[in-house]
């Protein structure tokens, strides 16, 4: 026993010092592809065959993977551009996994081409790629035909750089388009082969594309050379046909140099836009307008003189639509080509569309990645293009034959969405590329007669629709995650893709069940049967799907199981003083009736079954309408009415709406105290010429900031905004007291000012007139010391609203339409004004206290602000309130008294992510027909991405 | 097995960090002043006669690292059959001819030759040039970590700035502004100012109080390390990483690496004794701590002309800093306000405004920061108009590419100066930001919201991947073969280290249009002013790279083709 015991703990000796060396092995992904660029797909039949491709709907999904060498499906080949190689990577997407096209070296090999390659684009028959590279002292193009791509085509020798037909370009190509030449030949049944007549010369096996131009056309070549400003037309089978080694110049067919001074034509030539009503008060000639504005202040309108013409092209993205015409984004000249190339060989440039910006006419806009759309059920076609320098938001613009407009398409519903420019599609990050894919879902069994299933079904809310969402929000049918129809997809810079609603056949079926009302962003013009729609979502807005914005990744209403997403209270709104303690306002409580209420509009002027959606409350349940009063002050509780036209312009946010409250942007703020007239701080305010003081402060834009001097404060707010100052004095010991002993002393400021945590009203200062960099203020009250004295130093300071609730949400900030004077030469120093801007009338952040003896307001009476308004009813894109203010004495409400409430629910777009949320840089988004998959190349790490639009979620990364 | 020198550097790296508040001038060697030493930074004389070489003392194998002066007239002038190459002859016979050989190594040193010893040059450079090439040297504290050097701007705002730009030399020279680590300081050396005018001179000054202290900068020369100097009692913070000098030389803002939040510290010069930190020793004034994240790149706000031509004081402008940095995923505006009114002025920092680097998934590690500014810049080019007749103003507008940018100048033309400079100040600034994670170049602009007012966004709209480890982005040019010779085409470099690659970014085709393979750990990356030449520093082996950015050299365009220094492999991995 002792025996068999000692050999035990020998052996553990010998164990315990390995036991150190163990070490869990964590699998290290090896990725062999680097800085991917561009990506083009291919649908290979047969990979020994002498035109191996076939079109890429002839591929398809397919539940397990097959080997590279197994051919018993055809194979999606991706071929990816590798940006720092100079290579192309065959990427077997069918088997899964990247192609070693030279299995006798170590490691993974791509195919060589140029260095700094830029696009790559096949033929629809799959039977040749080409590469477009940037080397600027060798652009080129290289031409990869399919029959030798894959080491069981090349027995595994490895290519090089002289394997591959290639040519020279006159300049550095960006892009490249197939397109096909169907112009009839002379020879009956075949097509033109050469723009100059010349006969098409018979090139050698595997390199012969007659079998797709056969289908086709013959296949040309488009390629754009931005710094030439022109597009090349190349034939495609005679850069084939090139000798491979040899690097001659590319045989060019025609040459299109672009234009950017075409003359406007057409009515719309100023870049007329839809909804050019909502510019009213603004003129073309660089005018400035004005008009009485809320409480007869003077409002003014922005200078709008045309946008700048623009002369020298320089193209940046190309998008071909299925009618032959080509867009073509520019990034140096504010317009956007458009080229027919029905006729290649005759290819014209039309007329431009206009990019042009409704926030900032003056500003010529520039484009960079650019699509276009399929037609859509209602035979309109559109081309979305991102605006580069307005944080890559993009500009959708009608171009459906009917269409005589070339600006971009102006939402009708801009004020209600004050989140997002009016003519610009917003993201989270900027878009760097994006495409358009139409996918449907059909449902139910085929047409018995023939098999047929029905595609493209538009639901309809007023029958019993297959289609209509389920009734428990979670099986299949209609739905945010289920694409039916025809969808942008954009791939953002932070890696992100978002979708965007073009034609979705679920849209008729996704609103409210027992209203139409336009309340609810509804036409007002359906008749809703008894017991509601029978196939509506039940959604609380009849926006929650719409053309050309972002699609919601939710139900946009509250229920148990879809979760809250539509606007509602998180619990009702608490009343709290400056330090944070909650005040009761329980009409109950003696003490409350000295107390403010925040109530809502009175919704007699609401359907009643509506009622309770427009003060959702809590949960997911309606509110319970006995315990808040739509039309008595009495209500047990404060609450708060939401606006339910624009789902969109409601997020997750904290709302604070605060007496005397602090605007927040000027937090942390310095400025500097200088006597109006020549004369020291100290003396500024003193003696027979006594002067005032004005706070500069050139970083603070005071005006493009919201702030009101009492010159353009609305009739009913009697006290302009206050400058509060919040520094200390200087230190006890600095050496400056003594050069002012005469005058002040720190203690005698503290007398007169307050401490820096107790301040007194001394430190308040009212605004008389704002402007961009500084504000002039009233004389503050003449008791000693001076305020230039006590405050020798730049000043931190805050400005507040003077006896006015400041209303405040933390996505949406606080809200005004304050902009400095655009008659001014120096915006800088310009006076703030009252904008009169129609979409910014409803940005507000201010309102005054209600008197309890005036009558409760109805939901309707919440009029825009304007002369008729009445600036006690607070009106925002998200909210209606009032706040009843209490009968007490004068100076019964503090400042810094506040209601706070959390908003939840609204809106929240689909962003699909990255894999386990992979840092990815998408460098172009297509869409792969027959995959029915989504392409993303990565240039960080992920190599090639593919989207599945059933789950809306990455299924393969192959890197 | 051989391990890689960068994981070599990143444990010496994390050795340096934890001796760093051990390091003491008095200990080990003295460095050796004729050779490279893990340089970190590099800076050129404005007329090209001089490179200055900060060496790092990485591994703290001296007793401090050191300032060279490279005689860079000579240097071009030996070197010229390598960057400017004639093709009818091989590179090797060249490189015999210069005394240099062939390269043994040229995928750990690229070039065709072998290196050229600064301190025991070969015998065709004495035959040319028998002055040595490090012309002068200084020995400062371990850890420098970059340079800057600053011209005095001139009395006429409108000649020229502190970027050295513009303008004639001035008498009274330059200045050299190196952060150091080692003992946290801002170290400064006189130097010439060898620009164009009757006061143009190099005589290889570099001067730190060095030769009264034997050899080594002299507190005279060091600001930030007595808390007396200020009213603030301040030493200066540790991690000092980026610099920046305002227009005007009034302010330095260095931005520090502190984890986890940051902090950017302010010297000013502004006194009875002068108006910039080139008139006086700086004075550290204010730190501003607290912030995101660990502060790296800082890069000046260049000051609209419409300011310069009423005067800072009667504009109410401030001057303006962009800071990055590693922790935090934004882009802060700092302004800088010289406290004149008060008695005493009390000069500070505020953080006026943030910008998230959304066009980025992450953008959590910038390193570096570049604002294109300067004569050949659009904003440039419109503010030069403003000062012709209207038509020399619409044809000198010509020269900008861009709709947008070309029409707010042409708006400029025509009115008075005052209110064409305005109107430039519409122009945006271009704006770089070298990026880890992931790696990728951040494009943006800086616009000036008012034509005077102190209102700047930054805004990022582009993300171009790079390759692993972007350290640097440095504003440089090239010659392309279509131009006539001796003119440039602006370019965007990003060094990226671990990769070894810089990458060449064309900003008016939005794309990368060249790379260039490096040695091992590059780093400092500086244009020559003169020809189409850059010289990027090797980190880790310790040597300069001259590259050739001449497009009409076929073979040689974008690559690496002399070596200055004898690559020397960090010490553990010899």
């Amino acid at each position: 026993m002792k025996r068999a015991a000692g050999v035990f703990f020998f052996l553990l000796g010998l164990a315990v010092p390995w036991a150190g060396c163990s070490q869990t092995t964590n699998p290290i992904n090896i990725r062999s592809l680097e800085r991917s660029g561009k990506a083009a797909f291919l649908c290979i039949r047969d990979p020994k065959s002498s035109t191996p491709g076939q079109q890429l709907e002839g591929c398809y999904p397919t539940p397990q993977a097959y080997a590279s060498n197994d051919y018993l499906v055809p194979h999606t080949i991706g071929l990816v551009t590798q940006m720092t190689r100079g290579e192309v990577a065959v990427v077997d997407v069918t088997a899964g996994s990247v192609v070693d096209v030279d299995p006798t070296t170590p490691g993974f090999n791509f195919l060589p081409v140029g260095a700094l390659p830029t696009d790559i684009v096949a033929t629809p028959g799959s039977n040749a790629s080409f590469v477009s590279i940037g080397d600027a002292n060798r652009p080129a193009i290289f031409a990869l035909p399919s029959t030798r791509l894959l080491p069981m085509q090349t027995g595994g020798r490895a290519p090089t750089l002289a394997s591959w037909p290639a040519c020279s370009l006159p300049g550095v190509p960006a892009q490249m388009v197939v397109v096909a030449d169907r112009t009839p030949s002379t020879e009956p049944g075949s097509f033109r082969s050469h723009c100059d007549g010349s006969p098409r010369r018979p090139p050698a096996p595997g390199l012969d594309l007659s079998v797709e131009s056969a289908l086709f056309g013959t296949l040309k070549l488009l390629v754009m050379i931005p710094e030439r400003g022109e597009l090349l037309l190349l034939d495609a089978e005679q850069l084939l046909g090139i000798a491979p080694g040899s690097f001659e110049p590319c045989p060019i067919e025609r040459t299109l140099v672009f234009r950017a001074d075409l003359p406007p034509g057409g009515a719309d030539a100023g870049g007329g836009m839809v909804g050019d009503a909502d510019d009213a008060g603004l003129t073309s000639d660089g005018a400035v307008t004005s008009e009485a504005g809320p409480g007869g202040a003077v409002c003014s309108g922005r200078v709008t003189p045309s946008a700048p013409v623009s002369r020298e092209p320089h193209p940046a993205k190309m998008a071909l639509a299925d009618d032959g015409r080509l867009f073509i984004s520019d990034d140096q000249a504010s317009v956007i080509h458009v080229v027919d190339t029905r006729d290649p060989c005759a290819m014209t440039e039309q007329a431009p569309l206009l990019p042009v910006s409704a926030q900032d006419p003056t500003r010529a806009v520039v484009t960079g990645a650019i699509a276009v759309s399929p037609l859509t059920s209602d035979r309109k076609r559109f081309v979305y293009a991102v605006d580069l320098k307005a944080g890559g938001s993009v500009m959708v613009f009608d171009v459906s034959d009917d269409s005589t407009v070339r600006a971009p398409i102006k939402r009708p519903d801009a004020p209600f969405n004050p989140l997002e420019p009016p003519d610009r599609l917003l993201t989270a990050s900027p878009v760097q590329s994006l495409t358009f894919a139409t996918h449907d879902v059909p449902v139910g069994a085929g047409d018995p007669s023939n098999g047929m299933i029905e595609r493209g079904h538009l639901c309809d809310p007023t029958t019993d629709d297959p289609y209509k969402p389920p009734l428990d929000y979670v099986g299949a049918g209609a739905g945010p995650l289920r694409l039916r129809g025809t969808f942008a997809f954009l791939a953002l810079a932070n890696g992100q893709i978002a979708v965007v609603d073009v034609d979705d056949y679920d849209r008729p079926c996704r609103r409210p069940k027992i209203s139409d009302d336009p309340n609810f962003g509804c036409d007002g013009k359906l008749t809703i049967p008894k017991g509601g729609l029978p196939s509506a979502s039940q959604e609380v807005s009849c926006r929650a799907v719409e053309r050309h914005l972002l699609r919601s990744s939710q139900f946009v209403l509250n229920g148990a199981r879809t979760g809250r997403h539509a606007p509602a209270m998180q619990a009702y709104p608490l009343l709290f003083d400056k330090d944070g303690t909650v005040l009761a306002t329980d009409p109950a409580r003696t003490e409350a009736i000295s107390r403010p209420r925040l109530l809502g509009p009175s919704l007699a002027d609401i359907a009643p079954d509506a009622q309770p959606l427009f003060a959702s409350i809590g949960g997911v349940d309606a509110p319970v309408v006995s315990e808040i009063a739509y039309a008595d002050r009495s209500s047990l509780h404060n609450w708060v009415a939401f606006d339910l036209r624009e789902p969109r312009a409601h997020g997750e946010q904290t709302w604070t709406i605060t007496y005397e409250g602090a605007i927040p942007w000027f937090t942390g703020h310095k400025g500097r105290l200088q006597c109006a007239a020549d004369k020291t701080a100290i003396d500024c305010e003193r003696g027979a010429d006594a002067s005032h003081f004005v706070l500069y402060d050139s970083s603070a834009a005071f005006c493009d900031n919201g702030v009101q001097g009492r010159d353009i404060a609305p009739t009913g707010f009697t006290s302009a905004d206050i400058v509060e100052l919040l520094d200390d004095f200087p230190n006890p010991d600095d050496p400056y007291w003594g050069s002012v002993a005469d005058v002040c002393s720190r203690s005698i400021c503290e007398q007169a000012f307050g401490t820096i945590d107790a301040h007194s009203a001394g430190r308040d200062l009212q605004v008389k007139k704002a402007y961009e960099d500084r504000l002039e203020l009233e004389r503050s009250a003449d008791a000693p010391p001076p305020i230039g004295c006590c405050f020798p130093y730049p000043v931190t300071y805050a400005i507040r609203g003077g006896k006015q609730w400041i209303v405040y949400g933390t996505a949406s900030g606080f809200q005004h339409h304050v902009i400095p004077d655009p008659a001014a030469a120096d915006s800088s120093t310009a006076a703030c004004v009252i904008s009169c801007d129609p979409a910014k009338e409803l940005r507000n952040g201010r309102v005054l206290g209600r008197a309890n003896s005036q009558p409760a307001p109805k939901y309707a009476d919440f009029v825009a602000p304007g002369a008729a308004a009445d600036p006690t009813l607070f009106r925002n894109p998200q909210l209606r309130f009032v706040v009843w203010h209490p009968t007490c004495a004068p100076g019964c409400l503090l400042r810094d008294t506040y209601f706070q409430f959390i908003e939840t629910g609204g809106f929240s777009a689909i962003a699909i992510l990255p894999p386990q949320n992979a840092l990815v840089l998408p460098q172009a988004i297509g869409f792969v027909r027959g995959l029915q998959q989504l392409a993303i190349p990565d240039a960080a790490s992920q190599g090639l991405m593919l989207f599945d639009l059933n789950r809306l979620g990455t299924i393969k990364t192959i890197y | 097995m051989r391990r890689s020198g960068t994981g070599k550097v990143c444990r010496i790296a994390a050795v340096a960090s934890v001796t760093l508040g051990c390091y003491s001038t008095g200990e080990g060697p003295e460095p050796v002043t004729d050779a490279l030493y893990f340089p970190v930074g590099f800076a050129v004389s404005p007329g090209g006669g001089a490179l200055y070489v900060a060496n790092s003392d990485f591994d703290l194998q001296y007793n401090g690292g050191t300032v060279e002066a490279y005689d860079l007239n000579a240097l071009r002038q030996f070197l010229q059959p390598l960057w400017s190459p004639d093709p009818s002859r091989s590179a090797a016979d060249v490189c015999g001819e210069l005394g240099l050989g062939v390269n043994t190594s040229p995928i750990l040193t690229p070039g065709p030759c072998g290196p050229l010893n600064p301190g025991a040059p070969p015998a065709p450079y004495r035959a040319m040039n028998n002055a040595p090439i490090v012309r002068a040297s200084a020995k400062i504290g371990a850890f420098a970590t970059d340079s800057l050097y600053v011209c005095h701007p001139g009395a006429d705002p409108s000649a020229g700035s502190a970027d050295c730009l513009r303008g004639e030399a001035d008498e009274r020279g330059a200045r050299l502004f190196v952060p150091v680590r080692g003992d946290p300081s801002l170290t400064f050396f006189d130097v010439d100012d060898d620009r164009p005018g009757p006061n143009g001179k190099q005589n290889f000054l570099l001067d730190c109080g060095q030769v009264s202290n034997r050899g080594r900068c002299a507190d005279s020369h060091r600001a930030g390390i007595d808390a007396n100097d200020n009213t603030r009692g301040l030493t200066l913070p540790a991690e000092p990483f980026g610099i920046a000098v305002s227009d005007r030389a009034d302010a330095i803002v260095i931005a520090h690496q502190i984890p986890p939040s940051g902090a950017v510290s302010l010297f000013t010069g502004r006194g009875d004794e002068g108006a910039s930190v080139l008139d006086v020793k700086p004075r550290l004034e204010f730190v501003f701590g607290s912030l995101p994240g660990a502060a790296t790149g800082v890069a000046a706000v260049p000051i609209p002309g419409a300011v310069l031509q009423w005067s800072l004081a009667a504009a109410n402008y401030q001057p303006g800093f962009v800071v990055t940095y590693r922790g935090a995923s934004q882009a802060d505006v700092f302004r800088f306000f010289d406290d004149s009114f008060a008695a005493p002025a009390r000069p500070f920092l505020t953080r006026v405004g943030y910008f998230p680097l959304s066009a980025t998934p992450s953008g959590l590690d910038s390193r570096s920061i570049a604002i294109d500014h300067g004569p050949s810049t659009k904003r440039g080019i419109c503010e030069s108009a403003c000062r012709t007749t209207r038509q020399g103003c619409v044809d000198a507008c010509a020269a900008i590419a861009g709709a947008e940018d070309r029409a707010a100048c042409e708006a400029a033309c025509g009115i008075d100066v005052r209110s064409c400079l305005g109107t430039c100040t519409r122009i945006p600034l271009p704006v770089f930001i070298s990026n880890r994670s992931p790696p990728s170049l951040l494009v943006g602009e800086v616009r000036t919201l008012d034509p005077t007012g102190s209102n700047d966004d930054v805004l990022i709209y582009d993300s171009v991947p790079l390759a692993q480890g972007p350290s640097r982005a440095v504003i440089g040019r090239i010659h392309d073969r279509r131009d006539p010779p001796g003119t440039f085409r602006s370019r965007i470099f990003v060094v990226c280290f671990d990769a070894r690659i810089i990458f060449i970014y064309d900003p008016v085709e939005r794309r990368i249009d060249g790379e260039i393979r490096t040695g091992r750990g590059p780093h400092p990356l500086v244009m020559d002013p003169i020809e189409p030449i850059a010289y990027v520093g090797h980190f880790t082996d310790s040597y300069i790279g001259v590259i050739d950015l001449d497009g009409s050299h076929g073979s040689t365009f974008q690559t690496i083709v002399a070596t200055i220094g004898v690559p020397v492999p960090p010490r553990e991995s010899k």
